[in-house]
This record gives C-alpha cells, sequence and structure tokens, in this order.
C-alpha cells in the first residue's frame, strides 16, 4: 500500500509520523484542552503544526510554548470556524505548507432541550462540527490522495452511540464524524490516506469544568487521548480512548438494547447537569 | 400520547412530507391522507406532488399544499415557514434526502454542501421551527429517516451515511426530550427500499428490498412506541449482526466491499473491487 521505503524505523523504534505522511500538522480548535493537547502530540511526534481557533492570545503562547518545547515551526491562523469559507481560508494560510495531517478537533457543543437553543445557534453548531470538518476534510484530503500520503482524525464522542438527550443535537453531530472517518478510512486506505474517528468519553477540558457537572464523570486527561489517537491512526477506522470508555461503549453498543441505552445514558445526563449546565460557553462534557 | 385520542387528532390536522414527489414520501403522504389528515407535498418538482395532490383530495377527500421548493437552499426552511403559516401541523415527515452514490472526492465540495443542506440542515430547521408548535400544543409526531448503512462508515455513500447517522441520533435524542410533552419523535432506520431513487442509483442489485409502503407501515405502527424502527425482519436480524456481533473494522471492509460490487467504478481502486472490471 506504502512505499516500504516509508517505513524506516526511528523514533522509539516507530515509524516517524511526519515522514510517513508529511511534515506539517494542522489541528483545528487548538487553543485549549484536547486541541491544545493533539498540538502537544504532534510536536512531540516531530510535525510542524498550524494551530486554528479563534482567540488569537492563546494559540501564540501555545505556538512559542511549542517551538521552545520540541524545536517545530508553528504557524498560527486566527479563524471561526463558524464562518462559511472557514475552510478555505485556512487551506490558503497553509498554501505551501507539505500538509501531512488534518486533526479536527474543534466544537460547539450546546446543553440543554434542543428547543431551549435558538435555531441560529443550532446552525452555528452544524457549522463547527460538520461543515467544517467536511470542508477541510475535502480540500486536504484531495491534496493527500494526490501525493499518496496524509493522515486525517476527526473527533467523536462516546454520546454519539445512541440518542442522548440534553445534547441531542450535539450528539447526533458527533455520530456524523464517527460514520464519516470510518467511510474514508475505507475509500482512501488504497491511496496511502488513513483517516481515524477519535472517540472520547469525558475529558478532562476547560469546557469539562466549565460546565461544572454535578456527577464526578471521571474524565480521562487530554494527554492520553491524544496518545492514544495519535497511535490508533492508520491502524483502525475508530477508537474508542481510554480502557474504561471501551468497556462501556462496548456495553452501550453491543449489549445494552437500543432504547436502554437511551434512557440510561439520558439518566447519566440529567445526573452530570442536574440543575442545568452552569458553564457560559458551549461544553462538550458528554461523554 | 394522550389516551383515547385518534391517530388523526394525535397527529393532524396536518401532515408535511418532505420529499413527497417518489418512494417512500410519497407513500406517507398516502398514509396520512388515508388516515384523515390534509397534507402539505414538499419537494423540488411540481409536476408528481399536483398529480399526487388531486389524487389524494380525489380519493381521501382531504386538503392538501404543493409547495415545490428546493432544500439545498440555505434558506428553504424559512420559505416554507412563511407558506405553511397558520396550519396546525402535527406530523412532519422529514423524509427528502440528496443521495450521492460515489467515492466521497468525485462529488465536488458544492454538492456536498447541498447533501448536507437537504439531509442534515433541513431537517434540524424542520425540527426546531415545526417542533416547537408541537410542544406547546403537547402533541405530534416527527419521523426522521435514517438507513442502516449508517450504521458504520460505508464506502461510496460515505457522506450520505453519516448524514443518515446524524438523523438516527437527533431522533432518538429528541425521542427522551419530547415525549413527556406529548410529541413522538421517530428514526426509520430503512435497509433497502425499491423507489425510483434507489432504481435509478443502478444498484446491481436490489436483494431484500422492502416496499415504501411496509416501511410507512413499520414506522406508523413505532410512532409513539420506540425511539426508532428497523422494518423487516431481514433488516433487524442484519443490523443486529453487522452493529452487535461483528467486528467494526471488519464489518466496515465487508460492507465496503459490497457497496464497491453494488456500484462499480472501473477507474477507481477499490481493496475488492478493484480491476474486476477492467
Ligand atoms: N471534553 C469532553 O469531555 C469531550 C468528550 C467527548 C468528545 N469531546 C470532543 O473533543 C473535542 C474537544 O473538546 P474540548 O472539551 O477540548 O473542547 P473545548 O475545551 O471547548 O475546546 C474547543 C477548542 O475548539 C476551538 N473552537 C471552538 N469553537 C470554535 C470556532 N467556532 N472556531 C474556531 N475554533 C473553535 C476552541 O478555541 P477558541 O475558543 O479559541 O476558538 C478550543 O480550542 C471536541 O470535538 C469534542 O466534541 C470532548
Ligand atoms: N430507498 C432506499 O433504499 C432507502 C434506504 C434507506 C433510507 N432511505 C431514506 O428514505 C428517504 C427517501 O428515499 P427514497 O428512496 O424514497 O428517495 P427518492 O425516491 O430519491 O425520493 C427522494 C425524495 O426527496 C425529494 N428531494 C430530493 N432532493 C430534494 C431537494 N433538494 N429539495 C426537496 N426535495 C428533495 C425528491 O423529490 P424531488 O426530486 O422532486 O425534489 C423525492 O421526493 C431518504 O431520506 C433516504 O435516505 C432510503
Amino acid at each position: 500500500m506504502r512505499p516500504p521505503s516509508m517505513a524506516r524505523p526511528g523514533w522509539a523504534g516507530k515509524v516517524k509520523l511526519p515522514e510517513k505522511y508529511g511534515p506539517w500538522a494542522v489541528i483545528a480548535g487548538a487553543s485549549q484542552g484536547l486541541g491544545e493537547a493533539w498540538a502537544r502530540e504532534a510536536a512531540r511526534r516531530g510535525f510542524h503544526v498550524v494551530l486554528v481557533a479563534r482567540r488569537g492570545p492563546l494559540l501564540r503562547k501555545l505556538a512559542a510554548e511549542i517551538a521552545s518545547t520540541y524545536g517545530v515551526a508553528t504557524k498560527v491562523v486566527v479563524q471561526d470556524l463558524e464562518k462559511p469559507g472557514a475552510d478555505e481560508r485556512i487551506l490558503s494560510a497553509a498554501l505551501g505548507l507539505d500538509v501531512g495531517l488534518v486533526v479536527y478537533n474543534a466544537a460547539k457543543s450546546l446543553i440543554g432541550p434542543f428547543l431551549d437553543q435558538p435555531l441560529a445557534s443550532h446552525r452555528g453548531e452544524l457549522a463547527v462540527n460538520c461543515a467544517a470538518p467536511l470542508g477541510l476534510v475535502w480540500h486536504f484530503g484531495r491534496l493527500m490522495k494526490k501525493k499518496g500520503r496524509g493522515g486525517i482524525i476527526l473527533m467523536s464522542s462516546l454520546s454519539c452511540g445512541q440518542g442522548s438527550p440534553l445534547v441531542a443535537h450535539y450528539a447526533a453531530t458527533k455520530a456524523w464524524n464517527l460514520i464519516l472517518a470510518e467511510g474514508l478510512w475505507h475509500e482512501w486506505r488504497p491511496h496511502g490516506v488513513d483517516v481515524l474517528a477519535c472517540v472520547a468519553g469525558t475529558v478532562d477540558t476547560p469546557a469539562y469544568r466549565q460546565s461544572r457537572p454535578a456527577a464526578d464523570m471521571k474524565p480521562m486527561e487530554p494527554r492520553r487521548v491524544a496518545r492514544e489517537g495519535m497511535a490508533s491512526l492508520g491502524k483502525r477506522p475508530s477508537v474508542i480512548a481510554g480502557f474504561g470508555n471501551k468497556l462501556s461503549g462496548f456495553a452501550m453498543r453491543r449489549l445494552l438494547p437500543r432504547r436502554l441505552a437511551i434512557g440510561i445514558i439520558g439518566g447519566a445526563l440529567k445526573k452530570m447537569y442536574a440543575d442545568g449546565p452552569r458553564g457560559k460557553r458551549g461544553a462538550s462534557c458528554c461523554g | 400520547m394522550g389516551t383515547g385520542l385518534s391517530w388523526k387528532d394525535r397527529y393532524g390536522p396536518w401532515a408535511l412530507v418532505a420529499g413527497a414527489s417518489a418512494g417512500i414520501g410519497e407513500a406517507w403522504a398516502r398514509e396520512a391522507a388515508r388516515r384523515g389528515l390534509n397534507v402539505v407535498l414538499l419537494a423540488r418538482r411540481a409536476a408528481p406532488l399536483r398529480r399526487l395532490s388531486g389524487e389524494l383530495a380525489e380519493r381521501y377527500g382531504v386538503k392538501t399544499i404543493v409547495l415545490p421548493l428546493d432544500l439545498s437552499r440555505a434558506d428553504s426552511v424559512e420559505v416554507l415557514a412563511r407558506r405553511v403559516r397558520g396550519l396546525e401541523i402535527g406530523l412532519v415527515i422529514c423524509n427528502a434526502a440528496a443521495i450521492p452514490v460515489d467515492p466521497f472526492l468525485e462529488r465536488g465540495m458544492e454538492e456536498h454542501l447541498a447533501a448536507m443542506n437537504v439531509n442534515v440542515r433541513a431537517p434540524l430547521a424542520l425540527a426546531h421551527r415545526l417542533g416547537a408548535p408541537m410542544l406547546a400544543r403537547g402533541r405530534g409526531g416527527m419521523v426522521f429517516m435514517a438507513s442502516l448503512s449508517a450504521s458504520m462508515g460505508t464506502a461510496r455513500v460515505v457522506h450520505y451515511a453519516a448524514t443518515k447517522a446524524w438523523n438516527r441520533v437527533f431522533a432518538e435524542g429528541l425521542w427522551v426530550e419530547w415525549r413527556k410533552h406529548g410529541v413522538d419523535a421517530l428514526a426509520c432506520v430503512a435497509g433497502t427500499v425499491d423507489t425510483p431513487g434507489m432504481r435509478a442509483s443502478n444498484a446491481r442489485s436490489m436483494l431484500g428490498a422492502q416496499s415504501a409502503e411496509a416501511v410507512v407501515r413499520a414506522s406508523v405502527a413505532a410512532l409513539g412506541k420506540r425511539p426508532s424502527v428497523i422494518p423487516g425482519w431481514g433488516n433487524r436480524i442484519s443490523g443486529f449482526f453487522m452493529e452487535r456481533l461483528m467486528p467494526r473494522k471488519l464489518m466496515i471492509q465487508l460492507l465496503g466491499g459490497v457497496m464497491e460490487r453494488m456500484y462499480p467504478r472501473p477507474d477507481v481502486k477499490g481493496p475488492l473491487s478493484g480491476n474486476r472490471r477492467k
């Protein structure tokens, strides 16, 4: 499938990902939380990183830190992914860079009954969680396929294994990401392009903490999610990060009747947000 | 959900069927009219809608509105909302879909965005704009069309399958949220259905295809009783097998192979269909 010459053993006896895929990684939604962890993980693996999010100051600080810690090149792109055409602006910002890895991590997560939020907010959620990754996957995927190498990671969530009240729309967007990535995994594998859906349970991110869930969901460290995700790229179409999450994913998807699974996750989310989410910004903490 | 309410009282007086000009949507429009509901018929092509409208009025004596509208337009649901203002719509069938069958990159971004508008953005807006008044009235139903091909990633219909997964998970979430307000959401997870759309896709096999009427019957029976339904025993068994028994990676590969044989593209390399036709 891939020219064997690329599979040169390097760092820790493993294939160096920047050599396998191309030297630059684009991390969309990189300013905090899991996105920051993805950026560090990519740099640790030797990628130069393009950091995308809305808050420039956070990105610049992270870029400086990453450059000094890992000695890689960095580029900051301040961009609201909710805006139409965001994908094309990122593409042109990365013009001339040999992009080998794209991680789409940004998400808008509205918590609460579906009808409590205006339609415009839900359309924004769809734009950030689906339309923007669709565009980035299409544009960068095309370039990667032409070059015959590359990797793409889309973030999904355990909440999308079945319908999830209080995050009904968010969970649906995460199902979209899971199924899109898995389908592309199969289509692009013969062309040297690896696609992965990284399915997270609760992760200890600013968004998670800001939402101040009432119940302790034992969130995972972002760093561990990024490591497991990166290690799974090219090995499988999707990965559920964390052993406990794998178990509950197995039970929810394979053992329980769908209706019961919906009831259980509904109960858990209700308990988690007993008096409604308390964060100002939308948070994604829905396991 | 009020006990003793007739089907018509529960889901009437008006139904809106998106994608009513053919296939499953057409069957839904007939079923709603047969049960005494007035029907708003929506699709792009006005001619088949007008024919259907005449038939429904004559056979069942119900009122109909023909609403030719392209749901791939960004503002389509706003246009729709203006056109149906004042109507009490108690049943919404989100059935219209763009179904591009091709390797993902063979379709341009424009087309992918249009598919997202029809398959996701429109049902999202329908749920919001027409769901709110239903909850206020304390009754109603909304059906979202999903597909067995959305159980996992599926080659040849990669983006379509993702949009159908969205519909399934969305409907199931709403089912819980809306139930206590007397409104029934349902995901209809169909297998292969013998429709004009399916025939036009040039599938090499339509093995085990169901009729559109059978899919509608199963959905009517499930509405208000469960969050999602897979019409047909054969489909339920293969759904169980695909989702619960098979390792996911293997299943994606098998399904991908089936799709590549079903929709061969001589110029596109796939691991199984490869050079079969060369
Ligand atoms: N935390 C969890 O428990 C959990 C569980 C399952 C899945 N996930 C998934 O993991 C991913 C990251 O979650 P997280 O908890 O780390 O989220 P987070 O703390 O809210 O971080 C989201 C990141 O995306 C960026 N972002 C959000 N909206 C954006 C926009 N419109 N334009 C550009 N950038 C935007 C944010 O940066 P700016 O605000 O600076 O733009 C931030 O860097 C998401 O895809 C989420 O669905 C999280
Ligand atoms: N057939 C199957 O095997 C199968 C299997 C699983 C799920 N499904 C689902 O069942 C639903 C119906 O499928 P079907 O096979 O009956 O499809 P179909 O025969 O192709 O009919 C699709 C309907 O949607 C309308 N439509 C398409 N694009 C539209 C647009 N941009 N704006 C407004 N209306 C539009 C079409 O009318 P116009 O062309 O006049 O606009 C037509 O009435 C879809 O949601 C599909 O995903 C079908």
